[in-house]
């Protein structure tokens, strides 16, 4: 299914919605024969996700976002595992800017500056004055101090995207004033600026009091951020409203946010269909006609594809393959016809991936020079040609490297429908080209630790993202995350290092000028549409339907402020910008 | 020696009957094809009297006897005949009738004591209830009526609130019978009462009908195959062949001069109860198959005396004697077909 | 009492097999929970992360007997872990917020379907060949011959969802409290009728044919004679006599059914959005919440346990043959 594609690390659900494929068909088609019925409408009962009766929920945004069987306090957002509610962070919490991946803009939040020394090594950030925690407590810079000292103590918490990395190379983060943190850092490493912007910041006076942040649920938060009040918290539903000391309260047009449970897919689109819920991120088959007919007026979505680039990783180190061969690669990935993957595993939901690897989410980054290497255009007879003259011959049906037959395991999730379908349409390329894949389902953990220890010749899976291509191609051809055959390296499955990548990797760490850092990308462009590390797929889209009956101010494809998806980090540029309708009726 | 046809006889000694049944047939509507268990049965009982019926397991004396209540179970169906009791034709008794009628009329002892009281029921509950949905009485009132029965029948009172499984056989079938005796009925059937005890119980427990039956004076249908147990207990017995009265006369009688020689052979097959032990010689054969059952004299392929004719006539049920009734050709036809055909 | 003292003494046994074995099973698996959210946070979590994970999850090297004994002080106190999937919240507060209403709804189907299909059983035999006897059983069986998937989801969809009915999710209306209130309990009410009556639509054929049949069987027996004979009313005969004793072997189905009501509602939650532990159940599959995964398990035998128990208690009270 698409969901696992919706949100890379915290997505857990997926497996659960494969198995839910199934009903949501039958529940489809009986959507389909019941419309006429709907005539017969009766309201003698108040239905299951009809609103409360207690309280008003004018005002209040109904998400779809987290997808469990029952609600448990925790808004503990430093633990790892996503385990703790939505939207703790970015939500109740706050960064100190968020850089959106969709118009590239950083938009100054707690922080409104940030400044590197000269030889990089130290960064300075000034914080505003005048906001408040929920509780009427100011915020100062010694809360941020404070919150990276405590992520720095503790191992067993997580920070925002790689933050761990950064925590590594910093010696000190000091609060000077109640206005000023600054950081200093053992060695030189610009891209971790966007992961200490990212990071959410906790309350010195309630944190410091916590004896194992590890295992605390933070079950009452105190945050900075626009709802922080929890009027209700019921094992099936819960409230989240405006926090009375909001810093930017003239931004706030809604009241709150509301979480009914939502056990799986097919509720969640069910409601999402009916009308009942204003802001999700779900995954919808045929969404023009399962959910814009409804309500051509105010059904709306936008799957921007700044996700991820799905790849096709090749073990370059696996025994008896020709794939430490780059034109064997660029062969395999001219046999790929991405445009069929793109319109049946995904719907037409994204757009088959260019010859940088780099997603959407890059705007102000993406070089068009190297965007169109042939490589990634389906050309049966040139793979053909490049195979042969690798020296491959056919014997039969199959091609030969060593004097062993192409024959291999092509590893993919099992469950996860939308890359099954994808490596069923290779695996039939590959086939006119000589080589033969069998399409292997595995468990995520046992496909997980294949593919990290490099047991594997074929696999599709993802690759790493950020603000700045630097995690992408450190990812996919750095000597730095490259780990033997045996070895569990969480990236770079292909087991390829670019010398000329590492180079350019360091240059790009070691400055803090952003149009250097531009040219240097660009040169990385280059190396990956020459090398072919890995063969690009499609960038991953990211789901997002809204409802504007109730709310406006959605941003879409015509006002692309943010990235919109629920579990976006760019989610709090939407929250303040949606607000209620000035004459609606209050809702049912 | 006269051969009255069954219907105009009177089959009671003397008197006006008791009970009076009439060709009934009751037949068990099994995929197969019907069993007609019963084929046509009349007898009278008159107050006091013991009636004893005997025959071959399978002949259908129990198969009466529920008829008799009309509480035979499906598929059995009553195919025809009459039986009246007092006056009141119990066949067309409606569900309240029937109601009233059993037990206060009509009380039976069944033939296994062990399946015939509720496993789940204390014996004395099984008593009580019997005595209150007949009668109007307070609960306890009730109790005392089942302590004394208890004693009448010869078991100890505290036994009352044992359930079934704690009791010994021979309690069990007095118990039985105390139930049987709960609303001193004019009448009572007997299925077998002492089939499943040993000898010593058996004796006890026939001893104690006949004290009992002297004292109440209640007339019995007693059944049993065992032929000299009823000559001891009853007036007149009945003996049954494949559905159908074959013999009734005077238990003494019977006993000396069994006229049809499938008595002769029921007689042969048991001890006397009392007196020399004879050889036991038995009836060559089985039983019939009762839903295709013999053409003619049923009994003709397992009779010594058979003759040609006795396959194709039925021999009516006759009084050869006064008070003696047999259906044999040997007595009704003896030299022949009554039409003087081929023998 | 012998009788009770014996069954005591199984029970006591099954349960502390279960749980001895709930106890080795993880520990003799590779991998350990850790592992589990390592593959879900797709490998990107640092090394001394997951040190410091496992330490939280009390993951511990200490020999197999200690973990054993404080394993065994843990359930003593109904501490089952910590659940990874809502890690770090204690298993048991998860399970907790599921096991009201799989007991409710479970019960309440199970119980309903039990009593009706009973019923229905108990008066076809007694008619046999009448008008219920050739109309509700046929009819039961069918339905009940429905896959449920396919007749809940279409009970979701037409009753709750388009007609608007009957809620056809949750437990309770969205934004109540539990509270001793009309307003709360008569929603709880109305939000069981839809998930309750598909169970027993599907069910109630088996209890009336189970029923039935021993029934039929029973109504051969002599005693049934005999209390007809007495002249006892019909319905004496028929409920004292002939169902009394019929029941008896349908009430260890009725204890298995009743022991896999924690099991058994698992697809009936999850149609209709119902909060129970048949949901959490699958969730704690897809999530690889181990902790959670066993404690459910554990619930389950338990439960199966503790209703086989209590049928040999309703034994003891129907069946006076068992006492001695
Ligand atoms: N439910 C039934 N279905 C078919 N045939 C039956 C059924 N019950 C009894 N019969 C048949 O009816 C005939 C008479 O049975 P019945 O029980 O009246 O015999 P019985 O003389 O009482 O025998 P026993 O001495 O063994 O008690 C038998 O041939 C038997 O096979
Ligand atoms: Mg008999």
């Amino acid at each position: 299914m698409g969901n696992d594609l919706r949100k890379g690390a915290s997505d857990k659900v997926a497996s659960m919605m494969a198995a839910e494929m199934d009903r949501r068909q039958v529940f489809l088609r009986g959507a389909a024969l019941g419309a006429g019925a709907s005539a017969f409408a009766a309201t003698l009962g108040q239905t299951g996700y009809k609103a409360s009766a207690q309280a008003t929920i004018e005002g209040m945004v109904t998400v779809s976002e987290q997808q469990r069987q029952t609600w448990i306090r925790n808004f503990n957002f430093l633990i790892p595992g996503g385990t703790f509610l939505w939207p703790t962070d970015n939500g109740i919490y706050e960064p100190s800017m968020i850089a959106s991946r969709i118009t590239g803009e950083i938009t100054p939040w707690l922080a409104e500056s940030f400044e590197y020394t000269a030889d990089n090594l130290s960064l300075s950030l000034k914080y505003r004055t005048g906001v408040m925690w929920s509780d009427g407590t100011p915020f100062t810079a010694g809360d941020v101090a404070f919150t990276f000292n405590l992520l720095k103590d503790n191992a067993g918490l997580s920070g925002a995207g790689g933050l761990r990395n950064v925590l590594g190379i910093t010696s000190t983060v000091e609060a000077p004033d109640d206005t000023t943190v600054t950081f200093t850092f053992t060695e030189v490493y610009t891209p971790g600026l966007f992961d200490i912007l990212a990071q959410n910041i906790v309350p010195e006076h309630i944190w410091s009091t916590i004896e194992d942040p590890v295992t605390f649920l933070n079950e009452n938060p105190v945050g900075t951020g626009p709802f922080t009040e929890i009027p209700i918290f019921e094992s099936n539903y819960w409230e989240l409203r405006r926090n009375p000391n909001y810093w930017q309260a003239d931004k706030i047009g809604i009241e709150g946010l509301r979480f009914p449970i939502l056990g799986d897919n097919d509720t969640a689109q069910r409601m999402l269909i009916g009308g009942e819920i204003d802001w999700a991120g779900n995954f919808v088959p045929d969404v023009e006609n399962i959910y814009v007919a409804e309500d051509p007026e105010n059904h709306g979505y936008w799957f921007p594809s700044t996700g991820d680039t799905v790849h096709l990783h090749l073990n370059t180190e696996a025994p008896n393959t020709p794939f430490a061969d780059v034109n064997v690669r660029k062969a395999i990935s001219q046999a790929i016809d991405r445009t069929e993957i793109v319109n049946l595993a995904m719907y037409d939901y994204t757009t088959p991936a260019d010859s940088t690897g780099l997603s959407g989410g890059y705007p102000d980054w993406k070089d068009p020079a190297h965007a169109a290497a042939p490589w990634v255009t389906m050309d049966i007879e040139a793979a053909n040609a490049a195979l042969d003259a690798a020296g491959l011959v056919l014997d039969g049906d199959v091609r030969t490297f060593n004097g062993q037959p192409m024959e291999f395991e092509l590893l993919v999730v099992n469950g996860w429908s939308d890359w099954n379908q994808a490596v069923q349409i290779m695996a039939d390329n590959f086939a006119e080209i000589g080589i033969q894949a069998t399409v292997t389902p595995l468990e995520q953990t046992v496909w997980q630790t294949r593919v990290q220890t490099g047991d594997y010749t074929m696999s599709i899976g993802w690759s790493s993202g950020g603000v700045t291509p630097f995690n992408f191609y450190r990812g996919i051809m750095s000597s730095q995350t490259y780990n033997p055959v045996g070895t569990s390296s969480p990236e770079n499955w292909a087991r390829f290092v670019s010398p000329e990548a590492d180079a350019l990797l360091d240059q790009f760490a070691a400055t803090s000028d952003l149009a250097e850092q531009q040219r240097i990308s660009s040169e990385l462009q280059r190396v990956y549409a020459e090398q072919a590390p890995a063969i690009p797929l499609f960038p991953g889209p990211q789901w997002y339907e809204y409802n504007s009956t109730r709310f406006e101010g959605w941003p879409n494809e015509e006002n692309p402020y943010c990235v919109p998806s629920t579990y976006s980090g760019e989610r709090l540029l939407l929250m303040t910008t949606i607000r209620t309708k000035a004459a609606t009726t209050p809702t049912t | 020696m006269s051969t009255t046809p069954v219907k105009d006889a009177t089959l009671t000694p003397n008197g006006k009957p008791l009970l009076s049944v009439r060709d009934l047939r009751v037949q068990y509507m099994t995929a197969r094809a019907p069993v007609r268990a019963v084929d046509g049965v009349s007898f009278d009982i008159a107050p006091g009297e013991v009636l004893g019926l005997a025959g071959e397991s399978g002949s259908g004396k129990s198969t009466v006897a529920q008829a008799l209540l009309r509480i035979l179970n499906p598929p059995a169906v009553i195919a025809g005949g009459t039986i009246d009791f007092q006056g009141r034709d119990i066949l067309a008794m409606s569900d309240r009738e029937l109601e009233q009628f059993r037990w206060q009329d009509l009380s039976m002892v069944f033939q296994s004591a062990m399946n015939a009281l509720n496993p789940v029921m204390t014996v004395e509950d099984q008593i009580i209830d019997t005595i209150l949905s007949h009668r109007a009485m307070n609960e306890t009132r009730a109790r005392k009526r089942a302590r004394e029965l208890f004693e009448i029948v010869g078991i100890d009172p505290s036994r009352l609130h044992s359930y079934p499984h704690e009791l010994s056989g021979g309690m069990r079938q007095r118990a039985v019978i105390a139930i049987a005796l709960a609303l001193q009925p004019p009448m009572m059937i007997m299925d077998e009462p002492t089939t499943a005890l040993d000898v010593v119980v058996q004796k006890e427990i026939m001893q104690q009908i006949e004290d009992l039956k002297n004292e109440m004076g209640f007339s019995i249908l007693f059944i049993t195959h065992d032929l000299s147990l009823l000559v001891e207990v009853s007036d007149r017995i009945a003996i049954m062949y494949a559905g159908q009265i074959v013999e009734l006369a005077p238990a003494r009688e019977l006993y000396e001069r069994p006229l049809h020689p499938y008595t002769q052979g029921l007689l042969n097959s048991f001890p006397a109860l009392t007196g020399p032990k004879e050889r036991v010689t038995g009836i060559p054969g089985s039983p019939p198959d009762m839903a295709a059952p013999p053409s003619g004299c049923r009994f003709h392929p397992r009779c010594s005396k058979v003759r040609g004719f006795h396959a194709r006539l039925v021999p009516p049920l006759t009084e050869v004697e006064p008070g003696h009734f047999v259906a044999c050709h040997l007595y009704t036809s003896p030299d022949g077909p009554p039409d003087g055909g081929p023998g | 009492m012998n009788y009770i003292l014996r069954r005591l003494g199984f029970y006591f046994v099954a349960a502390w097999a279960s749980i001895t074995l709930n106890f080795l099973l993880p520990r003799l698996m590779p991998g350990d929970p850790a592992d589990a959210v390592l593959a879900s946070a797709q490998g990107r979590l640092d090394p001394s992360t997951i040190a410091a994970m496992r330490e939280a999850y009390g993951l511990s090297d200490d020999p197999l007997l200690v973990q054993y004994w404080s394993y065994l002080q843990g359930l003593a106190r109904l501490d089952f872990g910590i659940s990874t999937a809502f890690f770090p919240s204690p298993v048991m507060d998860v399970v907790q917020t599921g096991l009201t209403w799989t007991l409710l709804l479970g019960g309440v189907a199970t119980i309903i379907a039990f009593v009706l299909g009973t019923l229905i059983g108990v008066f076809s035999a007694w008619r046999r060949g009448g008008i219920v006897d050739s109309a509700v059983p046929p009819l039961a069986l069918f339905i009940g011959s429905f896959p449920y998937f396919w007749l809940a989801t279409v009970v979701v969809f037409y009753v709750g969802f388009r007609w608007e009915i009957l809620p056809e999710a949750y437990a309770y209306g969205l934004g109540l409290s539990p509270a001793f209130s009309w307003q709360f309990i008569s929603s709880v009410m109305t939000h069981l009728i839809l998930p309750a009556l598909t169970v027993v639509l599907v069910s109630l054929g088996g209890w009336i044919l189970g029923m039935r049949n021993t029934m039929v069987s029973t109504l051969s027996e002599d005693y049934v004679s005999l209390a007809e004979a007495k002249g006892l009313s019909q319905r004496r005969v028929m409920l004292r006599y002939a169902a009394r004793n019929a029941l008896l072997p349908n009430m260890t189905s009725f204890g298995m059914s009743l022991g896999f009501v924690l099991s058994g509602s698992l697809i009936t939650e999850s149609v209709f959005n119902y909060p129970g532990l048949g949901n959490q159940l699958v969730q704690s599959v897809s999530l690889r919440d181990f902790p959670l995964m066993q404690t459910l398990f554990l619930f389950i035998t338990i439960s199966v346990l503790a209703a086989n128990l209590l049928v040999d208690l309703l034994y003891l009270r129907l069946d006076p043959r068992v006492r001695t």
